[in-house]
């Protein structure tokens, strides 16, 4: 690597008699060494955002990596302001690539959080193409929860679980965010528990709908007449 | 249709096969799990005391705790493995080695109680590291390490608000009773565990609405006879550790059928190589042996068969071999075991809570 010559990497150091010595696969192991003669001198610049990157692509669990992309990132936005734009072009890549990673998922969460409000609607846009490669990914699914909490735009929400529910009437995941959207104001809970029966004749066994229908029906006389009016009718039906 | 006998219990292979793990370092998975080696060094070492093994021997002791101890940072905190940032995570694992090998006494027990005090918030939440993630792991992970330390209540306690940092579980409770990462994520196995677990550990079991949880959670059992994390995912052995644990905590382990689950992780074995898989025919590693293991001993299964009698149980809380537990004292609030019927339990919690308020803009 050109750009680190004058940089003397660091070997992987576990002792006279190393209890748990590391062989990594050559590419990894010099990145490395590099990586940790940076962290002893402290330096971040362009070239360690870039070794960052490298590193992320072999390992992109490596959290302390992260740390030290942040850092230079943060840096270098101060004095250009589309760092950060890049940067959340490259995330959206990684996190392609790796969607149950915690790292990336926090990654583009300290990242909204640096921009603002504005990143807001296209983070909620980047989340829902995540939910279709995987509808229950739960790291995508807590991001959007924090997006909407922190900056709002609750009011797509019921358009995109009627979506979501419409593919899988199962998804635990999406009757979770219907309820916390439901939560906001007020809620009219027979409805809710109109909403979640309607759901039931087609799937008699679905936990989520029953859990849903259950949570209305034990605070709310009108909405509880309503779930027991289904289940004796089941019933009798049965 | 007879049903097929469960395979045998292949204890010494599982043995054999976490120390080939250990010792293994040009695999791809060991190099790039190295963030992350003090959690699997914790579930080797505890693995190798539920299958009655001295993990000093088999893995060298001293050895391992320079190595813990070489990744405590100057904050006090302990990073995944050398080099390696701080992290509650990692700092709860590196206590628990530590704990497990007798060692706690040479690490620097103020600096890694003050470390983790100051991540407290002032919702009572944790934050994971410097970086300000939060999430209910690290509200476990918070507690179970300071009550390690000695550090949770009495003289010498770290400054940490235990009722606040309850208060910030209870805020993560949902609608089906279940728990999540954070106020309003859906309710997951493995959130559970880390929530219920901090209740026990801040004796504030109180908070759990138990017979709404243990439905929900005995509701995981599949066909299969193992456990999945949410509805309509899959079994997988590790949440017989994630789910049962819970249940063991709050005196439901009846609700499921022990059985099936027993059997299932028995079909979770590699019969040929050791160790334990997620779920029947896949790859074995040591997550999933060490929860394996943990299951089968909260089962009882061990206690039942007199060729296993007398080998450390796995406590439900800290999740570290019951005689490290006692040596230590460490304390927790659990439901004993019992014999009500879920709707017995179920009527005789009473009328429902009031539900909390709509959330403010």
């Amino acid at each position: 690597m050109a750009a680190f010559e004058d940089v003397e990497p660091i070997p992987q150091d576990d002792g006279p008699r190393p209890i748990v010595p590391i062989d990594y696969p050559r590419e990894y192991a010099r990145l490395m060494g590099v990586f940790r003669a940076i962290l002893k001198s402290g330096e971040r610049s362009p070239r360690v955002l870039e070794l960052t990157g490298d590193l992320v692509e072999h390992n992109a669990a490596h959290y302390t990596v992260w740390h030290v992309r942040r850092q230079c990132l943060w840096a270098l936005a101060e004095g250009d302001p589309d760092v950060l734009g890049d940067e959340m072009a490259y995330a959206a890549d990684v996190a392609r690539e790796n969607p149950k990673n915690y790292q990336i998922w926090y990654h583009r969460r300290a990242l909204v959080e640096r921009i603002g409000a504005g990143a807001a609607p296209a983070e909620l846009d980047f989340i829902a193409a995540a939910l279709d490669d995987d509808a229950k990914n739960y790291h995508a699914w807590s991001h959007r929860l924090w997006v909407l909490q922190t900056h709002g735009g609750w009011d797509g929400e019921p358009a995109f679980l009627e979506r979501l529910l419409k593919a899988d009437v199962y998804n635990n995941s999406a009757w979770n965010h219907r309820y916390q959207v439901a939560a906001r104001g007020a809620t009219d809970a027979t409805a809710e528990v109109a909403f979640a029966v309607s759901k039931l004749p087609r799937a008699a066994e679905n936990e989520s709908a029953w859990a849903y229908a259950l949570a209305f029906a034990r605070r709310d006389a009108a909405a509880r007449a309503k779930l027991l009016a289904h289940v004796d009718a089941a019933l009798a039906g049965s | 249709m007879a049903a097929d006998a469960p395979p045998d219990f292949v204890g010494d292979l599982h043995a054999a096969y976490i120390k080939y793990v250990s010792e293994d370092t040009e695999a791809l998975e060991f190099v790039t799990t190295d963030y992350m080696r003090m959690s699997g060094v914790y579930w080797g070492v505890t693995a190798l005391r539920l299958l009655d093994r001295d993990p000093a021997a088999d893995l060298g002791g001293e050895k391992l705790i320079e190595w813990t101890l070489a990744c405590q940072h100057a904050s006090g905190g302990f990073g995944g493995g050398e080099g390696h940032d701080p992290h509650l995570l990692y700092t709860l694992s590196a206590l628990q080695i530590l704990a497990i090998l007798g060692a706690l006494d040479r690490c620097d027990r103020d600096k890694a109680a003050a470390y983790v005090a100051g991540l407290q918030q002032p919702d009572g939440s944790f934050f994971g590291d410097e970086w300000g993630e939060v999430d209910t792991r690290f509200s476990y992970c918070a507690l179970s390490a300071l009550a390690i330390l000695g550090k949770l209540r009495g003289p010498g306690a770290a400054s940490i608000d235990v009722d606040a940092a309850a208060a910030f579980v209870d805020s993560c409770r949902n609608f089906d009773g279940g728990y999540g990462s954070m106020p309003g994520a859906e309710s997951h196995a493995g959130q559970v565990f880390c929530c219920v677990g901090a209740l026990a550990i801040a004796k504030r079991l109180d908070l759990v609405r138990r017979p709404l949880l243990c439905w929900w959670l005995a509701e995981r059992q599949c066909d299969s006879g193992g456990l999945n994390g949410r509805p309509e995912k899959q079994a997988d052995v590790c949440y017989s550790w994630w789910i049962l644990s819970v249940m063991a905590m709050l005196g439901a382990t009846h609700w499921i059928d022990r059985d099936k689950l027993a059997d299932f992780i028995l079909r979770c074995q590699d019969a040929e190589d050791g160790g334990i898989s997620d779920r029947p025919g896949n790859r074995a590693d040591v997550f999933h042996t060490f929860f394996g293991l943990g299951g089968l001993s909260l089962l009882g299964w061990f206690d039942a068969r007199s060729e296993f009698t007398g080998r450390p149980r796995i406590d439900a809380v800290y999740a570290l071999p019951d005689d490290v537990v006692r040596t230590l004292g460490l304390e927790s609030q659990t439901v004993p075991p019992n014999s009500a019927s879920l709707l017995d339990a179920w009527a005789a919690e009473g009328p429902p809570p009031p539900p909390p308020p709509p959330l403010v803009e």
